[in-house]
């Protein structure tokens, strides 16, 4: 799917991986264990039998296929016996190219296990006891990291110096696996492991600290009383880089580090770096406090982009440790970390080890060379040009890291992918085949094939030599989606697998059988595919660390060891069987509504059931006669029918309100609920505090809650405005609009909005209740303009309602040609004219409710003196009210509440002027009834109407004013032929 | 209850609420613009380096500065009074020195400060320290709600609010990471296409996206356009929910529009393609205007431009970006005058006399009949002028009128359409009287700058 992308975590990730993993040796036969060590990270376990530790190696041996002699000169195992890395000193240091004079000469060892450590064997002629047994190739005093009770390790970024990213295991567990611990933290380095402890190099923390932690594998981290973490050990280090993408290197009983700022340090693997460090050693066998830097100078060659900068991840190759560093160099040290030599390239290296095989060193550069060194003395052997583009003036290339397959007669098959070497930028990758021949001493790389129109390459490709296929298997990303391929010596590509997720871990290989690939999103899935392309079994990031996934699995069996951006978790037990991916269904709306009728019917059956049970013959015609008779009973006084009534209204007023509450929850435009998970994700939000929500609880608590919370209001505060208008002025056709509220608050908005009006400087442009308080203000002003003319012209509603339609009618008009002038901000202006809650967030919510909420009480005091004024002003004179000053200070808080409706949602029509006669067409004009009603269905209306308007038209926003309309009319036309004729307004 | 206890309930009620809703309104804080964590170093000509740090650990602009120095490998040179004088072998010259520039929070607006540099990192939204001319600002470095466009992490999940921004994301080479999209997005084809299969998600309409939708794709970031309120509403939710948002500039100019460019590619972390981007429109658009100013192109045309072919119609005043690509193509818009679109008093046209006419317009479809029943059908007023008369009316109209308005990476394609038809004397090919989707076959100099 994305060229850059998988580009990219080359970028970033590096790095990595895999499991070097044995099979467990088996305990039924009855041989001896033994434990062949290759020194390059690459280990094999076999059985023996035999008198002495030589007959059983040797047995053991010939059950690998590997020749063995125990000689005078010590033990050759196939054909090699010693292996000196280091030559006369030419000068070189950590700036310059050549060689120190510092050497490391590298012997096969027998070993026995004494039950808690490897033991050097000196005599091959003693007889075996039956303990384990091991042959290592180290230099003196140096021991297996694999023993027989942890026989799995990991100890540098790709399980061994050839990268080959392959690893043993064996499966026992039919068990689902299950996360066992987790840990939080910014993995880009590789997971090590050795001897039951996890090691994991961790990047930056808000204090800008780096460290390396040594976990117990079967715990995890451990807390103390007051919860602080805690590690084996921790080796915390000052970084300035954006990531620690190296990765360490473990051998013997160290674990070397290299930084992005430019040091190296060697620790002790179990016993950590001790007290102010003093067990920490650096370049040159130096103190921590003394260590070394190696400056990240990058002149005198073009560079690419590098993400980072600093030591690359490091290989360990008989006896001594590989590592480039962004300054262009290659470094070869031995295990104290004195420098044996150093060869400088003509561009960046970047951050990926070099490829350590047959005693040639595979460095790929930042300016799109591969180089090829001799592993004992840093000779230069040869090096191409694979890849170099340039752009402004300057070459730019990159080499990811080189897979090596031996070709037989001093050849080799190189397998790696290239790009332009601009990091993030890169606009252009590859796939190369190339041909490393040695005969006769002349060194030379042919390039044997070459693909650049294949989408996105990552930087690491997986070698893969079994009797099936020989050569490399690789995730490429063309347009759409992530295919694995394989490709062969010949340059024959091969489609294996398509359609996978984003994948941007380097792949790992376990057993030769299974791939292991991490989706870069942990939404998406860890895959488990065969050679043949199958996918066998998936499993989910853990909820604990997420996003994103780069560095590869670590697969030591049916423990899984994985890390992201967030930390690093441990899973046992197997991976899931893959089905075919399906969108996760949402409940269908139909059965939500199903479920409710459900409800209902049983609920019926239920109260039909008791009443048939306590005699009554047709249940429910008692139910419907004794509910006409609690509303509309003639015996009963006028008083108690109306308090019956207004319970009545009042409960199922609530009871709607509240179903349209939970409606306006579950659905949305991008998915359904049902009101069980809407709510649990509701209280979860909301007991979270807002803060650091899942896709869900995001939707509901932030983009669903505040809406309907502000229609439920605005929809109280209308209806109620448009109620004490209607009463007051004794006009049907009024509503909250009348007094030209909407027009001025129009007039303000579009101030704002078209015309950057700031309130005088009062509000910065930016402010979030710029427009809000502009519009509720100049929704004041008209209706104070109204007010001034009505009470000039005497006072009468009727002076009110001709007032109000001139001034609103006044600013309409300028309302227009406004919106003329607009220009390309017209769209906008209309927007807000329309009326809308998709602006509505929770800084506004409770200014909306407070105020609409608490201003809508206030009618309900004076109910009674409403139907006075109702009466007509004489009549209400009459009866001892103050009808001028009633009605004044009555339209005054009417105007206020409409105000401030209209300042944040801008103008919603028709609410305010229909719910009010709905509730009189039901429940009479008495207002006592009819304010109730109109609070209860005025939120209920709004409250669905804006939900239809925002999941009414796919992913659209609707003008919700129009939407009111819309499911308005047929209900009031059906009132209206219903009841029309008794109804006088 | 008697009427004065219910007036004073009414009072203390209304009071309550109102009490209620200044305490909910003053909790409310607005939302802080994001420090960014660094400091950049500008070499003009939007060449820039950011680099991070932790800004508490740096007393002071010129030890942070000092920092980015040595982090990047650059020399640094500063005289006695303490200014800048050279960075990484730039040196002041005349007219273009090195200076501080810092942007305030709450603002847009760069204020260039003196030496010595003992101000804290910490009091601005950004410091940039640049090489600029005299006169110039530096390369912009906050989008258009005054954040800061560097120290983004990389970013993997994109959604565009706007046909726009779809198209500067596919121009940087950053079309894989389209998850989401407006419904207007249509170019290139490819995302179209993997919006209606559903591959990329469409998050609502270009006036009106919905919040529900975009958290739905998940995304690291979304563009968003500040042409449009709602997606200036839209990037507050956002950033209050913990997504990252970016609001681009109005895309009015030339300057602007490659500013949106800019930041795009660096917040995404895809800058050298967005720098290409823009690097070969100046380069092209440079091309149009020598050849347009060149003798054989003649004096200066006087153009009109305008929406629908109606009597008085809705014209490009100046600041729009149409008008000002033609203006730097020798030719003079007669109603810049005013500015944006305006709609014109239909006498105006034949008072203003425009030699050109360009229609821009969604109405008609390319073809000779469509618009010759335009030409022929024209107002008398139009038929008033030198264009009509001299035949010299375009219409830009299907693909090729999205195109027109839209600010986005194909402004060289526009600008030399726009440039053929002001000047067709220096130009081999010929360019029609309507242009519709088949507009790239006319194209010669940005004529590989489709991002289809």
């Amino acid at each position: 799917m994305n060229r850059k992308i998988i580009a990219s975590m080359a970028v970033v990730a590096v790095l990595l991986v895999t499991a070097v993993s044995i099979p467990m040796p088996s305990e039924a036969s009855g041989g001896t264990d033994v434990l062949l060590d290759w020194g390059n990270g690459s280990v094999e376990w076999a059985e023996g039998d035999g008198r002495t530790v030589a007959d059983v190696i040797g047995d053991a041996l010939v059950g690998l296929g590997v020749e063995f002699e125990d000689g005078p000169d010590g033990i050759t195992v196939g054909g090699t016996s010693q292996v000196t890395i280091g030559s006369d000193d030419t000068g070189g240091s950590l700036t310059q190219s050549g060689s120190t004079g510092n050497s490391v000469t590298t012997y096969w060892h027998a070993y026995v296990w004494n039950g808690a450590s490897w033991t050097e064997v000196s005599d091959l002629d003693a007889s075996a006891d039956g303990s384990a047994l091991a042959l290592g190739f180290y230099p003196n005093g140096v021991a297996p990291v694999a023993t027989p009770d942890e026989p799995y390790a990991m100890i540098m970024s790709r399980g061994d110096s050839a990268n080959t990213g392959s690893s043993d295991a064996t499966y026992s567990s039919d068990k689902e696996y299950e996360m066992t611990w987790s840990d939080s933290g910014t993995a880009h380095a590789t997971t090590l492991y050795a001897g039951g402890y996890v090691f994991q190099k961790y990047g930056i923390d808000s204090s800008g600290e780096a460290r390396l932690v040594c976990i117990d594998a079967s715990t995890g981290p451990t807390y103390d009383e007051d919860g602080n973490k805690k590690y084996v050990w921790e080796f915390v280090f000052r970084s300035g880089a954006n990531y620690e993408s190296s990765t360490p290197l473990i051998v013997g009983d160290y674990i070397y580090v290299g930084t992005m700022t430019g040091y190296l340090y060697r620790i002790p693997l179990y016993e950590g770096p001790g007290e102010n460090y003093e067990n920490v050693v650096s370049i040159g066998g130096t103190g921590y406090s003394d260590a070394p830097k190696v400056e990240n100078r990058m002149e005198g060659f073009e560079v690419g982009y590098t993400y980072d900068s600093g030591f690359s991840s490091m290989v360990y190759d008989s006896g001594a440790i590989y590592v480039t560093h962004s300054n262009g160099m290659v470094y070869c040290f031995d295990l104290d970390l004195n420098l044996i030599w150093s060869y400088e390239l003509d561009g960046s290296t970047y951050l990926v080890s070099p490829t350590v095989y047959d005693g040639y060193v595979f460095v790929p550069v930042l300016n799109g060379k591969l180089y090829v060194l001799g592993a004992a003395d840093g000779s230069y052997l040869v090096d191409t040009t694979v890849a170099q583009y340039e752009y402004m003036n300057k070459k730019y290339g990159g080499v990811g890291q080189v897979a090596v397959q031996s070709a037989g007669e001093g050849s080799y098959t190189l397998y790696f992918t290239f790009s332009d070497g601009r990091g993030m930028s890169q606009l252009n990758c590859g796939l190369a085949v190339y041909e490393f021949s040695t005969a006769h001493s002349k060194y030379e790389l042919n390039e044997r094939y070459r693909n650049e129109d294949l989408g996105d390459l990552g930087r690491y490709v997986l070698p893969v030599d079994t009797p099936e296929f020989r050569g490399a298997y690789l995730f490429i990303s063309p347009d759409t989606g992530t295919n694995l391929y394989r490709i062969d010596a010949s340059g024959n590509l091969e489609l294996i697998t398509e359609g996978l997720a984003e994948i941007h871990s380097p792949p790992v290989l376990v057993n030769g059988q299974y791939i292991y690939a991490v989706s870069y999103s942990s939404a998406d899935p860890i895959y488990q595919i065969s050679l043949d392309g199958t996918i066998l079994g998936v499993a989910s990031c853990p909820s604990e660390v997420r996003n994103f996934n780069m560095i590869p699995l670590l697969v030591l069996g049916d423990t899984v060891f994985g890390g992201t951006d967030s930390g690093i978790y441990r899973f046992d037990g197997a991976f899931l069987p893959y089905v075919e991916t399906t969108p996760v269904q949402s409940q269908p709306v139909i059965f939500v509504i199903a479920e409710i009728i459900g409800a209902i019917l049983v609920a019926l059956a239920a109260v039909y059931a008791i009443l048939r049970y306590k005699g009554h013959e047709k249940p429910f015609s008692y139910l419907k006669s004794s509910f006409v008779h609690y509303l509309y009973g003639e015996d009963q006084s006028h008083n108690t029918r109306n308090r019956h009534r207004l319970k009545f209204v009042v409960i199922v007023g609530a009871v709607f309100t509240f179903a349209a509450f939970t409606l306006c929850l579950c659905i949305g435009s991008t998915s359904i609920q049902n009101p069980v998970e809407a709510y649990s994700a509701l209280f979860s939000a909301i007991s979270k505090g807002g803060v650091g929500l899942d896709t869900l609880e995001t939707t509901i608590y932030v983009s669903r809650l505040p809406r309907t919370i502000a229609a439920l209001a605005v929809g109280i505060g209308l209806s109620v405005a448009g109620c004490v208008y209607q009463a007051i002025i004794r006009n049907p056709l009024v509503d909250p609009y009348i007094m030209g509220v909407s027009s001025g608050a129009g007039v303000a908005a579009i101030a704002v909005i078209a015309f950057d009006f700031t309130f005088f400087g009062l509000f910065s442009s930016h402010s979030v209740f710029l427009t809000a308080i502009t519009a509720c203000v100049g929704g004041l002003i008209a209706f104070g303009c109204t007010m001034l003319l009505a009470e000039k012209a005497g006072g009468s509603a009727i002076n009110y309602v001709l007032s109000g339609v001139v001034i609103g009618l006044a600013f309409s008009a300028v309302q227009t040609i406004m919106l003329t002038m607009a220009g390309n901000k017209l769209s906008n202006a209309l927007y807000w004219l329309y009326g809308s809650f998709a602006e509505v967030t929770w800084s506004q919510v409770w200014i909306i409710v407070a105020l609409s909420v608490f201003l809508s009480l206030v009618p309900l005091i004076w109910a009674k003196e409403l139907n006075l004024v109702l009466l007509g002003e004489d009549q209400a004179r009459q009866m001892g009210l103050n009808v001028r000053r009633f009605n004044r200070w009555m339209l005054i808080l009417a105007s206020i509440l409409t105000s401030v409706c209209v300042a944040f949602c801008g103008v919603i029509g028709f609410v305010g002027l229909v719910i009010p006669h709905l509730c009189r067409m039901l429940l009479g004009s008495d207002h006592r009834m009819v304010l109730p009603a109109s609070i209860c269905f005025g939120g209920v209306m709004l409250m669905l109407a804006d939900l239809l308007a925002r999941t009414g038209y796919y992913g659209m926003e609707l003008p919700v004013g129009a939407i009111t309309t819309v499911i308005g009319i047929p209900v009031f036309a059906y009132l209206l032929i219903k009841r029309g004729r008794m109804y006088d307004g | 209850m008697d009427d004065r206890a219910r007036v004073t309930v009414s009072v203390a009620i209304v009071l309550v609420g109102i009490v209620l809703a200044v305490a909910a309104g003053s909790l409310v804080t607005e939302a802080e613009t994001d420090q960014a964590q660094g400091t950049v170093i500008d070499f003009g000509d939007r060449e820039t380096i950011w680099t991070d740090a932790e800004l508490s650990q740096y007393g002071t602009e010129l030890d942070l500065l000092m920092f980015a120095c040595d982090h990047n490998g650059l020399s640094i040179t500063i005289d006695d009074d303490g200014r800048i004088t050279e960075i990484d072998g730039i040196i002041n010259a005349d007219g273009s020195e090195w200076g501080l520039w810092v942007i305030y929070p709450g603002s847009l607006e760069w204020v260039e400060l003196d030496a010595p540099y003992d101000q804290n990192p910490s009091d601005f939204t950004i410091s940039s320290w640049s090489y600029v001319a005299e006169g110039e600002e530096p390369t912009v470095a906050v989008d258009y709600s005054g954040n800061p466009i560097y120290g983004y992490q990389q970013k993997l999940r994109a959604v565009s609010l706007s046909p726009s921004i779809t198209e500067i994301l596919a121009s940087v080479k950053a079309e894989n990471i389209i998850v989401g999209v407006d419904s207007y997005s249509d170019y290139p084809k490819s995302v179209a296409e993997a919006a209606q299969r559903g591959d990329i998600a469409t998050v609502g309409s270009y006036s009106g996206p919905s919040f529900e939708l975009i958290t739905g794709t998940n995304p690291d970031v979304v563009f968003a356009d500040s042409s449009q309120r709602s997606h200036t509403v839209m990037v507050e939710q956002l950033r209050d929910s913990d997504i990252d948002a970016v609001l681009l500039y109005p895309g009015e100019d030339l300057e602007s529009i490659m500013d949106n460019i800019f930041i795009v590619g660096t917040v995404i972390n895809y800058e050298l393609a967005a720098k290409e981007v823009i690097d070969e429109t100046y380069d092209v658009i440079g091309q149009l205007a020598e050849l347009s100013y060149s003798p054989v192109a003649g004096p200066s045309v006087d153009l009109m431009i305008s929406l629908e072919p109606d009597i008085s119609p809705w014209v490009s005043g100046a600041g729009t970006y149409l008008s000002s690509i033609a203006q730097m193509l020798n030719s003079n818009n007669v109603f810049s005058e005013w500015g944006g679109w305006v709609h014109v008093t239909s006498d105006r046209i034949p008072y203003e006399n425009p030699d050109k006419i360009i229609i821009v317009t969604s109405e008609y479809s390319a073809t000779q009949e469509e618009y010759d029943y335009l030409y022929n059908n024209l107002p008398a007023q139009w038929k008033d002028t030198d264009a009509w008369r001299s035949g010299e009316v375009y219409v830009i109209c299907e693909g090729a009128a999205d195109m027109a308005q839209r600010f986005g990476p194909r402004t060289a394609q526009m600008a030399e359409l726009v440039a053929m038809i002001l000047h067709p004397e220096v130009f081999d090919t010929e360019v029609p009287k309507f242009i519709g989707d088949g507009y790239e076959q006319y194209l010669n100099y940005s004529s590989y700058m489709s991002y289809d």
